[in-house]
């Protein structure tokens, strides 16, 4: 990337990936008034949507304009922090039977792990491209010290079991061993994710979750190729119990259609490619460890959010990035735009 | 890996072609015919009550009234003049707005009284067709002491629960919320409910009621 192009940047408050990114927030807060206009508070919803935008694009600015030198310190402190909340959460925050113990403030619920997911990334990245450099010299050693700094960050979700989550972060991290420009580390590693994921089958099969399926398809079919129109989804708001929330996907592809949905896809699927192209001119491995991962995170979500609504895969509660009443996610996903946006600009410094 | 990716994606978008498009028909059919329906039935939460037995927080089910609109306008208009000598629903719908909403399901009234409830009920046993729906619901109250208001904490509904997130509805949120059933039931063509098929994937448990160590006065 040449410096005029880097100079460009830089006058403008958010480059076209972050206003897409702030454009698809407004997206999320038509999905929750959409499924939320038939209850007695809609405008309350559409509100708490909103609200959970302002920090998300403060995030995104954050992270896109931070200085480099900043920017891993925050990395590392943040994550060491929400790696010690995870733990606090899980004794002192709300706990529910359906979901990881979360923090609630004036309605607003902060759930850790979505928000950790950036910073596990990040320093996923950092131990990958360590550990890739001393391969060599002890193989063993090397191999094993990813897989102890993933199960370090799963212990507590597989302690307080929140399979969707687990399976976001041992997928993030299973793409960038797959990237991974070292032979001796993949069997160990694929091995140990083998075992994570059976962990999360296992879980979900030891207490199977049920979704209403015949009512989600049709509710998806009724949407048919044109949508229904906004405000119009009434098959999903009348017939799947809490459309607002698990389903929430399902009763806007009602009003959007199969062309809303598939333009939702092919833009996730852009976000991926633009990823990967930018990963693929990193020199610094860090840096391409890290731009992989954390693009892996939002499209892994939801693509899976998409398969489980779908039948494709079985439920495990996989938060669905921005679309979601989950401002957590939405948090992280913006946040996870801005990093990537951030090294992107500044390819020129390596982070390693 | 990205080949991954995007291998995902187009499967997702298959299925999606696959569900709303190609085997549209046949789901539409489908829903107008027998199948099973999976509902979900919120536990009741249990009483926070102070040392003599004097409530200081409690959960009231509430229903709501949902009617499936007839295709035909003179049928929806039959229906809503036989709805309307019955009870009033509420303000903003209208004999002229239900010709907007023919064959889709709206949500007539979002709080039944016990009247009106009664005065439905010859309605519904009659109702063959099932075009009206009654849904329950709970709502949480307190008592009006302000700084015990503090004490006693809130709760948020998830999925129909309530769960405690602050002061003693968090401490013994355990005790207090029941756990909400599933059952699986099967619906006829039109949308009869065959009550025999039902099947309980999850027994609903209600709440207990939770005594505190303290009397309401010498808090006061």
């Amino acid at each position: 990337m040449d410096s005029s192009h880097y100079n460009q940047n830089r006058k403008s408050a958010l480059s076209p990936v972050g206003w897409l990114c702030v454009l698809f927030g407004l997206v999320g807060c038509l999905t929750v008034m959409n499924a939320t206009w038939n209850l007695d508070t809609p405008y309350r919803h559409l509100a708490g949507q909103a609200l959970w935008l302002i920090p998300a694009v403060a995030a995104l600015l954050f992270f896109t304009k931070c200085p480099r030198k900043w920017l891993t310190k925050i990395m590392f402190i943040g994550g060491a922090l929400l790696w010690l909340a995870l733990w606090f959460s899980i004794f002192h925050g709300v706990q529910t039977e359906i979901e990881f113990p979360f923090f609630e403030f004036q309605g607003f619920n902060l759930r850790i792990p979505q928000l950790a997911a950036p910073f596990f990334a990040f320093s996923t990245a950092w131990i990958l491209a360590k550990t890739d450099l001393k391969q060599e010299q002890k193989p063993v050693f090397y191999t094993i010290i990813p897989a102890i700094w993933l199960f370090a960050w799963i212990l507590p979700m597989l302690i307080k079991p929140v399979p969707g989550m687990v399976f976001t972060y041992a997928c993030a991290f299973a793409v960038c061993i797959a990237c991974s420009s070292s032979r001796t580390t993949k069997p160990t590693i694929t091995l140990v994710l083998i075992a994570m994921l059976f962990t999360v089958f296992a879980h979900i099969c030891a207490a199977p979750l049920e979704l209403p399926r015949q009512q989600l398809e049709r509710a998806l079919a009724s949407g048919g190729f044109w949508g229904q129109s906004l405000g119009q989804s009434t098959w999903a708001l009348y017939t799947i119990p809490f459309p607002n929330q698990c389903s929430i996907i399902a009763t806007f592809g009602e009003s959007i259609g199969l062309l809303g949905l598939a333009s939702l896809v092919l833009a996730v699927t852009a976000w991926v490619v633009h990823g990967y192209k930018t990963s693929g001119i990193q020199t610094d491995p860090m840096q391409r460890y890290a731009i992989i991962a954390l693009v892996s995170i939002p499209a892994i979500q939801f693509f899976a959010h998409l398969a489980v609504i779908l039948g494709l895969i079985p439920p495990m509660r996989i938060p669905l990035p921005i679309l979601d009443t989950n401002g957590s996610t939405t948090i992280a996903t913006f946040a996870i735009v801005g990093i990537v946006e951030n090294i992107r600009k500044n390819n020129i410094q390596p982070m390693s | 890996m990205l080949i991954f990716f995007v291998a995902w994606a187009l499967l997702i978008v298959f299925r999606l072609s696959q569900i709303m498009v190609i085997e549209r028909r046949h789901h539409l059919e489908s829903s107008s015919q027998d199948g099973w329906r999976i509902e979900y039935i919120p536990a009741g939460r249990g009483r926070l009550l102070d040392a003599k037995g004097l409530p200081l927080a409690w959960s009231t089910r509430h229903f709501r009234l949902i009617w499936q609109v007839p295709r035909d306008p003179r049928d929806a208009e039959k229906e809503w003049d036989e709805l309307n000598m019955r009870i009033q629903p509420e303000k903003h719908w209208n004999r002229d707005k239900i010709r907007l909403f023919l064959d889709r399901q709206i949500l007539l009234d979002n709080d039944l009284s016990g009247n009106e409830f009664q005065a439905l009920a010859d309605m519904l046993e009659n109702n063959s067709e099932q075009s009206f729906k009654i849904e329950s619901y709970f709502k949480r109250h307190k008592i009006a002491v302000s700084k015990l208001g503090e004490r006693i904490g809130k709760t948020i509904l998830r999925n129909g629960t309530e769960h405690g997130i602050a002061g003693f509805e968090k401490s013994y949120d355990n005790t207090l919320r029941g756990t909400p059933g599933v059952i699986k039931i099967f619906v006829r063509h039109g949308g009869e409910v065959v009550t025999e098929s039902k099947q309980v994937l999850q027994e609903v448990q209600p709440g207990y009621d939770v005594y505190l160590p303290f009397t309401l006065n010498v808090d006061r």
